[in-house]
């Protein structure tokens, strides 16, 4: 019996209980009254993958209707992995402890490009064939949604179906497909056939990719009925989507463990590095009063101490000080800390700093991204220095002594002058707080620098951009470790070799597959974690695969080369990125979508702000 | 303002809750159950809610204590159903009363054991010596070795050729405190060389008792 087989093995592990299941609003059913059973994989441990908004909202949607039933599904850390495998133990879904081989469908959820080797893993763990064309029509159809579906080639050859875009209406629809083909006895085949009759459905085994002789894509031509190319789908109007009323709260330590609500959809702003921007278009809020609902229900239902405002940007929010007046009455009588990450610099006020008070004062985190405004406009992060010192003032006067600033190397057009301006900030920031009157205690202040690894991505206006190459971004971390000597302030960056690895995956093809598979069979995985990420090994797998990582990573496209994702449509068009490319390298800066629309392409969808009156 | 102490047990796959985990568990029970709870005073105002006697991860129990203080009176037989209503899984509420004994006056606890091993007739042997050896980890002294015998009661011992069962009190205090595991530690490491091994263990803390041999509550 399984349990008599995991109290076995699991004293023997770290962290059992993310193996047990079992927690306070979890969803059991009697399987004999289910029609689907739907596994949902989180490509990473039980302690990461529960604070992913999108789980909880495809479970609770897929788990409302009567007769499909939803499990969790985690990669299991290594002890425990050694263990099962030992003890042959597969995969199992964490409601039901029934192994997901026997589910109907399996769908993945791709939330970086460093989790892929974890998905073949746990393919493998669950005895379900690796390779998509090895599965017959007793294994589960094997799908996948999330924010890489955008470039999902590197993995083709290990998924059956792809979902593009907001996942609450089209997952429904499938789902109701998938009962039709399984009462009808569809083979496989059939059901992948007839799949991407629905929008935003992607199936690609049926999608030839030939090659020039410089090893850029010659032409995706699609087989048979299949759409030359597949759109992605939004959900016009959030007040109407699903959003779960309760959350599953875990026993295990999580990151990011409090109840979420989604503010809004989408960004605004438009900055020209930042992927999600362009890919969650168009800018859509939720009103105000399903918000203050949905906080107060998720907080009844869970018992949380805390509740986060989640967004790509949630001071945009048009009614935020409205907003947050009615939630701090709520929250502060049930003893709740109201959290709002990703504040920008230039919405910040005392406004909105006095209502989030019962925030701990942990700290504030501002990201300029570029130390020059020439470097900022470059990348249209509209932020002026007067406007983050301003910001700054404004957090030391309430309080604040702690400070995060987050920049970005190996922007294009970047100088050494441009880094410099780094260390000039940081100084002004510091002479700021030392000129303004002590607040009684004797803190002084934290300054600390965040130093990521520009990664160019697919369907922002620098997909064309060749990421800087490691020796060069090495020099930089040097300059700027020598340019920054004040012991008030601490330096840190993200490790230069694994940002080259997502930056090769990210805009990789589908010759990519053979290495990640090489990869996975010499015993990478958890590939997003420091401890565990080997580069030597990754290096040999490209070299006998005979790739070149620096194709992928360090090379500069022309405008009108044809990328692998050219048949995947997230409604942005080609000639705006061309455009804002051009832009970004006479260093103009363009306007936000509220301010003015800028014909992006969003707008034939007809949602959101492209249809409000501005 | 009034302190109450909450007896609960934790069994089957609540075992694998730490402790930490635990003290969030209760404390969001508590939470979503809406008992009107005292909050500390101070920098960090938190949910008063204080755990007696950690137990072990993977030891099974009938007698968890949690004492917290309530800012209005509510009649036990609520505060058991409100709460009770709000968890599951193994964690189960069993009383509701006002604290009798300081969690200072806890001495011993009590445990059933039921041990799977391929020879239990040498573990029987060995429990029911008239010394019992275990090694102890002391944070400044390092690993010492102690007899423990002189301070454990042994209730029952019946086994068969695979299990071995004990009923079993062990000091359990501020001052003293074994954890049963130590001993099947002590076992299967004297006899190591005799390819004598334990298969699988469950225990199960059944009591607390105090200094004056009461039932603590």
């Amino acid at each position: 019996m399984l349990q008599e087989k995991l109290d076995k093995i699991l004293l023997k592990v770290n962290k059992p209980s993310r193996y047990t299941g079992g927690e306070v609003n979890a969803v059991i059913k009697d399987k004999s009254k289910v029609d689907v059973r739907y596994a949902f994989c989180f490509p990473d441990t039980y302690d990461i993958g529960m604070s992913h908004l999108g789980l909880k909202i495809l479970y609770s949607l897929i788990n409302s209707k009567e007769n499909y039933w939803c499990e969790r599904v985690f990669a299991p850390w290594i002890d425990m992995e050694e263990l099962m495998r030992k003890h042959s133990i597969p995969l199992y879904g964490l409601e039901s402890f029934d192994p997901i081989i026997d589910f109907d469908v399996i769908g993945f959820t791709l939330q970086y490009e460093l989790s892929y080797t974890n998905i073949l893993n746990m393919l493998d763990l669950a005895g379900i064939p690796v390779y998509a064309s090895e599965r017959d029509d007793s294994h589960p159809i094997v799908m996948a949604g999330g924010p890489c579906a955008c470039n999902p080639e590197p993995i083709t050859d290990f998924i059956d179906l792809i979902v593009l875009g907001d996942g609450e209406e089209v997952t429904l629809e499938w789902l109701a497909l998938y009962e039709q083909s399984k009462r009808e006895g569809w083979s496989r085949k059939e059901l992948i056939k007839r799949s991407v009759e629905i929008e935003g459905i992607y199936a690609p085994s049926l999608y030839d990719i030939s090659y020039n002789a410089d090893d850029t894509v010659k032409a995706i031509t699609p087989q048979g009925d299949a759409p030359k190319s597949v759109k992605k789908r939004i959900v016009k109007d959030l007040d109407k989507a699903f959003y779960p009323e309760k959350f599953i709260v875990p026993y295990a330590q999580t990151v990011f463990d409090r109840a979420t609500v989604e503010v809004l959809r989408g960004c605004i702003r438009g900055c020209r590095f930042c992927q999600a921007g362009y890919l969650y278009r168009p800018y859509r809020e939720r009103s105000r009063g399903n918000l203050v609902g949905q906080v107060k229900s998720l907080c009844e239902n869970t018992g949380y101490e805390e509740v986060s405002l989640s967004s790509l940007s949630t001071s945009d929010y048009g009614e935020i000080e409205q907003l947050l007046s009615e939630l701090v009455d709520y929250t502060e009588e049930e003893r709740i800390n109201l959290s709002m990450p990703s504040m920008r610099i230039d919405s910040f006020s005392k406004e909105l700093l006095d209502k989030v008070k019962s925030v701990r004062k942990s700290g504030l985190t501002f990201a300029p991204e570029a130390g020059s405004q020439r470097l900022r406009d470059v990348i249209n992060k509209n932020i002026t220095e007067e406007e983050i010192l301003s910001s700054c003032k404004i957090a030391f006067e309430g309080g604040y002594s702690s400070v995060k600033l987050y920049f970005m190397l190996g922007l294009p057009t970047e100088t050494d002058e441009d880094l410099a301006e780094i260390e000039v900030l940081s100084r002004k920031i510091i002479d700021l707080f030392y000129s303004l009157p002590r607040r009684g205690n004797n803190k002084g202040i934290q300054l600390s620098i965040s130093l990521s690894t520009f990664v160019p991505k697919p369907f922002t206006p620098f997909e064309f951009e060749p990421q800087d190459s490691e020796e060069r971004i090495a020099e930089k971390q040097k300059l700027l470790t020598n340019l920054i000597r004040s012991r008030k302030i601490s330096l840190s960056w993200n490790d230069v070799k694994t940002s080259r690895l997502e930056a090769t995956l990210a805009r990789g093809d589908r010759r990519l597959n053979k290495a990640i598979y090489a990869a996975w069979k010499s015993g990478c995985v958890f590939d997003s974690w420091s401890e565990c990420l080997d580069t030597n090994k990754w290096e040999k797998v490209f070299k006998e695969c005979e790739l070149d990582p620096a194709f992928y990573a360090n090379r500069k496209r022309e405008y009108n080369e044809v990328m692998p994702w050219s048949h995947l449509d997230y409604m942005v068009s080609r000639e705006f990125l061309i455009s804002e490319n051009i832009a970004a390298y006479e260093g103009k800066t363009t306007l936000n979508c509220r301010e003015h629309c800028t014909n992006c392409g969003v707008a034939k969808m007809q949602g959101g702000i492209c249809v409000e009156k501005r | 303002m009034k302190s109450v102490r909450i007896k609960f047990s934790k069994l089957s796959t609540a075992k694998y809750i730490s402790h930490l985990d635990l003290s969030r568990c209760m404390q969001r029970a508590i939470k979503r159950a809406a008992l009107p709870v005292w909050y500390t005073e101070g920098f960090n105002p938190h949910m008063y809610v204080n755990f007696l006697s950690p137990l072990s991860l993977g030891t099974e129990s009938l007698c968890e204590f949690m004492d917290i203080r309530l800012l209005e009176d509510i009649e036990p037989e609520e505060i058991i159903s409100r709460l009770s209503s709000q968890l599951q899984g193994g964690l189960n509420i069993i009383s509701c009363a006002s604290p009798m004994y300081k969690n200072t006056e806890i001495e011993s606890a009590q445990y059933e054991i039921t041990v799977k091993c391929n020879d239990t007739k040498e573990l029987a042997k060995f429990i029911s010596a008239d010394k019992l050896e275990v090694k102890k980890q002391r944070k400044k002294h390092g690993e010492y070795v102690i007899d423990i015998k002189p301070t454990i009661i042994i209730d029952k011992l019946n086994f068969d050729e695979n299990k071995l069962f004990i009923d079993i009190n062990l000091p359990s205090g501020v001052h003293e405190s074994i954890n049963p595991s130590l001993i099947f530690e002590a076992f299967e490491a004297s006899y190591a060389d005799k390819n004598v091994t334990i298969d699988s263990m469950q225990i199960l803390r059944t009591n607390l008792f105090c200094e004056n041999g009461k039932e603590f509550r």
